[in-house]
C-alpha cells in the first residue's frame, strides 16, 4: 500500500490549465523535492495537497484511504500539513499560542494550560535552535526569518506523517538552511515524509531522496537524487538543453553616455549605510545581493519612498534633495517595486486607470480625461510590451502573472522615465514573459534609457547589465564589468559576504 | 468592474420602474406631478449627503459626521434669518464656511495622520452635536421673522414647475457626476481607495487627496442643511441622528464599495430616488410605521446581499 | 527584542483608569456631594444595560465587525419581556434572551455566510427590529414584577445587585477570552482570516458564533434595561449602538480586530456612565457630555497614534 498516492490531479483557473493530470507516489520517511519553473503548478500543487485548495479532478489517497479534497482541518488529523510562506502566522497572538493553534485538533477540552502550551512551545522551537525565543513574544515582533522558521515549525505537527514546505528557506539565513536540514533529516528518520518545493536547485540535491520536475501543469519525470545534477534539473524543467552559463547577449555594443545619476555616501539610517555608485545614460547597472542588503531599500532612496540621511544624490547635474515619489516621477525617474500585486498595481482598477495614473495630465485635455486619447496612448503601448488582454474595461487582477508584470511595465513606461529602477522584474513569472521582458529591457536601454536591475536571480543580472554591484550590509561589496560578469564570479562575490555575514554574527 | 457598476443601475431602474407600475395601480394619486415633485423635495438632503458620501467612500474612508454638519448649517442660518439678499450671500459664505471647517478638521485627523475614520467622525459628530445644543441652548430654533430669502428658496418654484431646491440639487448632482466621471481628480482619488500604498507608489499625493473628499462631503452637507433651513421654519437639534444612515443606506442601495476605490453618482443617485420613492410609496399606502422600518431595512438587505452574490460572478 | 516601554508611554496605557480618577477628583471638587455613598451607589447602577451589551459588541469587534443593530435588539427583547410576563418570569426571560440569539444568529449568517460587510448588514437589520418593536407595542408598557424590578433597582450595600451580575458576567466572559481555546481562535480570526483558513479555523463558525452571543448579550441588556426602569418601550435603545461602541472603543479595542477584552470595555463603559451621572449631578446640560465623549475619543486616538510603537 502507498503512503501518499496523488493520481491524475487537475486544477483550473478560469480558463489556464495549472495542473494537468498530476501522478506521484510519496514513500514512507522520504525528502521528496518538487522544483519547476515559476508557473509550472508546484504551489497549487501543494495547497491543493494540504486542503487549501479544491481539485477539479483525480484523487488523492493516503495509508489506502482516499483524502480528496478534503478540509485542512481533518487533514492535520490524518497528519498531513504544509508550511507556506508566513500565510498561517498571527501577527497578533504569542508564539506559544501559534504553535498551539497549530496543535488543535490534538487538544481535548475547552480550556487552555498556559504554562503546558509555553513549555511545549520551548521544545518546538529547540527542533530549530530557537531556544531562545521567549514562547510569549508577539509573533509581529519577531524578524523575517525566524517568522519563516515558526510557520515551518507549525507545520511539524505531533502526529504529523506528511509535511510539504512551500519555499521554506526563501528567508532563512544560512544558518537557519542548516538547522532546518537537520530537522529535516530527523524527521525523515523517524519516517515523516517531507514534500519540498523550492528553486534553489542546490538545496534540494543535497537534502532529497528523489525530485520530480513539473513544467506546465504536468510531472516531466521523477528522478533519484545520485543521478541528479543542477544540469539535467534545468534540461527537465525548460525543456531544452540549456548551458549553466547563459551567453549574454549583448550582440550590439551599446554606447553609454555621461553620468545621469551619481550617488555618494548615501545612507538611509536603517539597511543602507554607505553606498556611492554612477549611473549613466543608456546604461542597464544590475544590483544584487543578499536579501535584506538593502538593495530595494537604496532604490527607494532614490525615489523618495524613504528619507536620506547622510550623503548626496545628484540627479542630471542638479543635486536631489527632499525627494518624493511626485517629484522623482516628474523629473524622469520611475520605480517599478518588488510585489507588483501589493505594491505596484491598482487590482480592482481596469488597465487603462494602472497605466496612466502616473502622468494623468498627458491625457487631459482641460480639466478633463481625454478618454479616446487615454485608449490609444494605451493600445499603443500594450502592444509594444505584448500586454495579451481582451478588453480595457477589464480588472488588472484578471490578468495572468506575466501579463499585470509587462502592465506594471506599461505604467513604468507611461511617464516616460529617463531613470527606470525595476526591482525583481520577473519575479513569479512564466518563461516566455520573462524572455519577453529581457528583450524589452534591452531595447529600451538601446533607446538611451538608463535602468537599474534589482534582482537575486544572479543569471538574470549577468545576461542584463552593463555593470554589476553587489550589495551587503548596505555597503558596496563588488564591482564588475566586461568579462568579470558572469555568473561564478558574482556567485563568489555573494558567498563570501555572506560567509562574511555569518562570521561577524 | 464596469459591468458590475451597469447591472446595478439597471438592477434598480427596472425595480423602481416595477414600483411605479404596482403603486400606479394601487395608488391614485402615485402617478401625479405632484406627488413626483413632493419625493424631488423630499430627497433633497439625502441626495446631497450621498454624492458627498459618495467622494468618501471611493476615498476608501467613511463619514458619520455628515448629519451634525447639516443640523449645525441648518441651525445657524435659521438663526441668522437674513432678510436681505446681501445678508444672505454672506450668511451664506458662512455658514458654508463652517461646514467645510468642519470637513477640514475631519480630512487633517483622517487624511493626515491616518487615524480611524469611523472612530473620528463618531467623535466629531458629538463634538458638533454639543455645540448645536451649546448655541440653541436645548431650546428649538425659530426664526423671530421669517427670512423671505430663505422662504424664496424653500417654497417657490422657478417656471412655476421647478422647486427651487430641486433644481440645486440636479445641480449639483450634475456636477458631482461630471467631477467623478470625467475629471483626474476624482480618478486619483478612486485609486487612493484602492490601495493607499500602491498610489503613493505611483507618485500621488494621498493625504491631501484623502483630505479633500472629506472637506467636499462636509461642503455638501453644509449645502444640504442650507436647503433644509429653507424648507422648515424651524429646527430641533435633536434630529442629528438619522441623516446619516439614509445617505448610507442610499448609497448602498447603489451598490457602492465600502472599501473604495470603485463608485458611481449616477448609482447613488438612482439609490437616493430609490429609497425617497420607496419612503413615499409607504406613505401613499398608509403604511404603518412599524412596517415602514421593516420595509426599508428589508429593501436595504436584499439590495446588499444580492450586490454580494452578482460580485462573487463577476469577480 | 521589545523595547523598553517609555514612561509616557506607560502612563498612556493606563489612560482609562487615569481619566476615571481625573473625573472623580473633578467632580467631587465642583459639586460637594458627588464624592458620596449614594452618588457611588447611582452611577452603579446606569451601567449594567449598556455594559452587557458592550460585551457582547466587544466580542464581535475582536473578531473585525460590527454590530450596531444593539439598540433594536434591546427594544424588541425588552418587548417581548414585558408581553410574556404573564405567562411567568422565568418562561418570558428565555424567550427573550432566545430571540436575542436568534437575531444574533440571522445577522451572523448573512455576514458570514452571505459575505456582506457588517455595518451595512447591521443597519438594516436594526431598522427591520426598530419596526418590529414598534409592531410589538408603539407605546411605552409598564409592568410589575418585584422580582424583576428589585433585581433592577436593589443594592448591596453600594453595589447594585444588576452591576454585580454585570461584573460577574465580565469575569466570566474575559476567563472565556483569556483561557479557552474559543478565546484564543476569536483573536486568531480577528488577527487574519487568511492565516485562519490555513490553520484550518473556521472564520464562518466563529463569525456566527460571536454575532449569536453580541444578539444575546443585546437582549440581556434589554432585560436588565427594563428591570430598572419597569417599563418597556419601543422607542428605547435609540443611542445604545454609538454609546456601546464609543465605550468600547475608549476601553481600547481597535476596530480592526485581533485585540481588545472585556476588562478594558468595562472601564470604558464605566468612564461613561461616570461622565453622564456627574454632568447631571452638577447640571450640567446634556450637550457637554456629548462634546466631552467626542472630545476624549479624537483626543486619545491622536495621542495613540504618536504615542504608540510603530513596527
Amino acid at each position: 500500500m502507498d503512503f501518499l498516492r496523488i493520481e491524475g490531479l487537475t486544477k483550473r483557473f478560469g480558463g489556464v490549465l495549472a495542473l494537468d493530470g498530476v501522478d506521484l507516489t510519496v514513500e514512507r520517511g522520504e525528502i521528496h523535492s518538487v522544483v519547476g519553473e515559476n508557473g509550472a503548478g508546484k504551489s497549487t500543487f501543494l495547497k491543493i495537497l494540504s486542503g487549501i485548495l479544491k481539485s477539479d479532478g483525480g484523487e488523492v489517497s493516503f495509508e489506502g484511504k482516499r483524502i480528496t479534497n478534503e478540509d485542512p482541518g481533518r487533514l492535520f488529523e490524518l497528519g498531513i500539513s504544509a508550511a507556506f510562506q508566513e500565510t498561517s502566522l498571527f501577527d497578533n497572538l504569542s508564539v506559544a499560542e501559534n504553535l498551539f493553534l497549530g496543535r488543535l485538533h490534538m487538544h481535548r477540552g475547552a480550556a487552555i494550560n498556559r504554562k503546558k502550551s509555553a513549555s511545549a512551545a520551548r521544545g518546538a522551537l529547540a527542533s530549530l535552535g530557537l531556544q531562545d525565543i521567549d514562547p510569549g513574544m508577539k509573533v509581529a515582533q519577531l524578524p523575517a526569518d525566524t517568522r519563516q522558521m515558526l510557520e515551518i515549525l507549525k507545520s511539524v505537527k505531533p502526529n504529523a506523517k506528511v509535511i510539504s514546505l512551500d519555499e521554506p528557506t526563501a528567508s532563512l539565513t544560512r544558518e537557519g538552511v542548516r538547522l532546518l536540514f537537520r530537522l529535516l533529516g530527523r524527521l525523515r528518520e523517524s519516517g515523516v515524509s517531507v514534500l519540498y518545493v523550492s528553486h534553489h536547485l542546490d538545496e534540494v540535491i543535497e537534502i532529497s531522496d528523489r525530485i520530480t520536475v513539473f513544467r506546465d501543469g504536468r510531472k516531466v519525470g521523477t528522478i533519484a537524487r545520485r543521478e541528479a545534477t543542477e544540469g539535467r534539473l534545468h534540461e527537465m524543467m525548460i525543456g531544452r538543453a540549456v548551458s549553466h552559463e547563459r551567453a549574454r547577449r549583448k550582440s550590439v555594443e551599446r554606447s553609454v553616455g555621461e553620468p545621469i545619476l551619481r550617488v555618494e555616501g548615501a545612507g538611509d539610517g536603517d539597511r543602507v549605510r554607505d553606498v556611492s555608485f554612477d549611473v549613466h545614460k543608456g546604461e542597464i547597472l544590475g544590483i544584487t545581493g543578499l536579501v535584506g542588503a538593502g538593495r530595494s531599500e537604496l532604490a527607494w532612496m532614490i525615489f523618495g519612498l524613504s528619507r536620506m540621511r547622510s550623503g548626496r544624490i545628484t540627479y542630471q547635474g542638479k543635486g536631489l534633495s527632499k525627494i518624493t515619489p511626485s517629484s522623482a516621477i516628474r523629473e524622469g525617474i520611475f520605480y517599478l517595486p518588488e510585489e507588483r500585486r501589493v505594491m505596484g498595481l491598482f487590482l480592482d482598477q481596469n488597465l487603462l486607470v494602472n497605466t496612466t495614473i502616473s502622468r494623468l495630465d498627458k491625457v487631459k485635455s482641460g480639466p478633463v480625461i481625454d478618454f479616446p486619447k487615454e485608449k490609444t496612448l494605451a493600445a499603443r503601448l500594450f502592444e509594444r510590451l505584448g500586454v495579451r488582454y481582451s478588453s480595457f474595461e477589464q480588472t488588472a487582477l484578471s490578468l495572468s502573472g506575466g501579463n499585470q508584470q509587462k502592465l506594471l511595465l506599461g505604467k513604468c513606461l507611461f511617464a516616460e522615465p529617463k531613470l527606470l529602477i525595476l526591482d525583481e522584474p520577473t519575479k513569479g513569472i512564466d518563461v516566455g514573459s520573462k524572455e519577453e521582458i529581457y528583450g524589452l529591457i534591452l531595447s529600451l536601454a538601446g533607446e538611451g534609457m538608463s535602468v537599474l536591475v534589482i534582482s537575486s536571480e544572479v543569471e538574470e543580472i549577468v545576461l542584463l547589465s552593463d555593470r554589476v554591484l553587489v550589495v551587503s550590509e548596505g555597503k558596496i561589496s563588488g564591482v564588475f564589468t566586461g568579462d568579470d560578469i558572469n555568473v561564478h564570479t558574482i556567485t563568489a562575490c555573494y558567498l563570501k559576504t555572506a560567509r562574511d555575514e555569518e562570521r561577524g554574527a | 468592474m464596469s459591468l458590475r457598476r451597469y447591472f446595478r443601475t439597471y438592477t434598480i431602474l427596472f425595480v423602481m420602474l416595477g414600483l411605479f407600475a404596482v403603486m400606479s395601480l394601487a395608488v391614485d394619486n402615485f402617478f401625479t406631478v405632484e406627488n413626483f415633485l413632493t419625493v424631488f423635495r423630499n430627497i433633497t438632503h439625502t441626495m446631497l449627503l450621498a454624492c458627498g458620501l459618495t467622494f468618501v467612500f471611493l476615498g476608501g474612508g467613511f463619514d458619520l459626521s455628515q448629519g451634525a454638519t447639516l443640523i449645525l448649517t441648518a441651525t445657524l442660518l435659521i438663526s441668522m434669518s437674513p432678510s436681505s439678499p446681501l445678508f444672505f450671500c454672506a450668511a451664506l459664505v458662512l455658514v458654508l464656511a463652517a461646514a467645510a471647517a468642519i470637513g477640514l478638521v475631519n480630512g487633517y485627523l483622517i487624511g493626515i495622520h491616518n487615524l480611524n475614520p469611523f472612530v473620528i467622525t463618531l467623535g466629531i459628530r458629538s463634538i458638533v452635536g454639543g455645540v448645536i445644543f451649546v448655541y440653541a441652548a436645548g431650546a428649538v430654533i425659530g426664526a423671530s421673522v421669517p427670512s423671505p430669502i430663505l422662504e424664496f428658496v424653500g417654497l417657490n418654484r422657478l417656471f412655476g414647475y421647478l422647486p427651487v431646491v430641486v433644481l440645486t440639487w440636479i445641480v449639483a448632482a450634475a456636477a458631482c457626476w461630471f467631477v467623478v466621471r470625467h475629471t483626474p481628480f476624482s480618478r486619483r482619488i478612486a485609486v487612493v481607495g484602492s490601495s493607499p500604498a500602491v498610489a503613493r507608489f505611483s507618485g500621488l499625493p494621498v493625504k491631501g487627496l484623502s483630505m479633500s473628499t472629506y472637506v467636499i462631503n462636509a461642503f455638501l452637507a453644509g449645502l444640504a442643511g442650507v436647503l433644509v433651513a429653507a424648507q422648515t421654519s424651524f429646527i430641533t437639534p435633536s434630529l442629528v441622528w438619522y441623516y446619516d444612515f439614509d445617505a448610507i443606506t442610499a448609497c448602498a442601495l447603489g451598490g457602492i464599495s465600502l472599501s473604495g476605490g470603485r463608485g458611481s453618482i449616477v448609482n447613488t443617485v438612482l439609490g437616493v430616488l430609490f429609497l425617497g420613492f420607496i419612503n413615499n410609496s409607504m406613505i401613499l399606502l398608509g403604511l404603518p410605521y412599524p412596517w415602514q422600518l421593516i420595509l426599508k431595512g428589508g429593501v436595504l438587505l436584499a439590495a446588499i446581499i444580492t450586490d454580494m452574490q452578482s460580485k462573487r460572478n463577476y469577480a | 527584542m521589545p523595547e523598553r516601554p517609555r514612561a509616557i508611554q506607560r502612563v498612556y496605557a493606563l489612560r482609562i483608569v487615569i481619566l476615571i480618577a481625573v473625573l472623580v477628583a473633578t467632580f467631587s471638587l465642583a459639586s460637594r456631594d458627588f464624592f458620596s455613598l449614594r452618588t457611588v451607589e447611582k452611577t452603579f447602577l446606569l451601567i449594567p444595560a449598556d455594559g452587557v451589551i458592550a460585551i457582547g459588541v466587544t466580542l464581535v469587534m475582536i473578531i473585525g465587525e460590527l454590530d450596531v443593530s444593539v439598540g433594536g435588539t434591546l427594544a424588541v427583547s425588552g418587548l417581548l419581556l414585558v408581553k410574556l410576563l404573564p405567562y411567568g418570569l422565568w418562561a418570558a426571560i428565555a424567550v427573550s434572551l432566545a430571540a436575542g440569539a436568534l437575531i444574533g444568529f440571522v445577522n451572523g449568517f448573512i455576514v458570514h455566510r452571505l459575505k456582506v460587510n457588517s455595518l451595512i448588514t447591521t443597519v438594516a437589520t436594526g431598522f427591520v427590529l426598530s419596526g418590529v418593536a414598534f409592531l410589538l407595542s408603539n407605546q411605552s408598557v409598564g409592568f410589575t414584577n418585584d422580582l424583576l424590578t428589585g433585581f433592577g433597582n436593589r443594592s448591596l450595600w453600594v453595589f447594585p445587585v444588576s452591576t454585580l451580575f454585570y461584573f460577574a458576567v465580565t469575569v466570566l466572559i474575559q476567563a472565556v477570552l483569556k483561557r479557552t481555546i474559543y478565546g484564543v481562535k476569536l483573536y486568531a480570526v480577528g488577527g487574519s482570516r487568511l492565516s485562519s483558513r490555513y490553520t484550518g479555523i473556521s472564520v464562518e463558525r466563529m463569525g456566527i458564533s460571536v454575532f449569536v452571543l453580541c444578539g444575546f448579550c443585546a437582549a440581556l441588556g434589554g432585560v436588565l434595561y427594563c428591570a430598572r426602569l419597569a417599563t418597556a418601550s419601543p422607542t428605547f435603545g435609540g443611542d445604545t449602538a454609538i454609546f456601546v461602541i464609543t465605550a468600547v472603543l475608549l476601553g481600547g479595542t481597535t476596530l480592526g480586530g485581533g485585540n481588545g477584552d472585556v476588562v478594558r470595555t468595562l472601564l470604558g463603559v464605566i468612564l461613561l456612565s461616570l461622565l453622564s451621572k456627574g454632568f447631571t449631578q452638577l447640571q450640567v446640560p446634556a450637550f457637554y457630555q456629548n462634546m466631552a465623549i467626542g472630545a476624549i475619543l479624537v483626543i486619545l486616538l491622536f495621542a495613540g497614534s504618536k504615542l504608540v510603537n510603530r513596527q
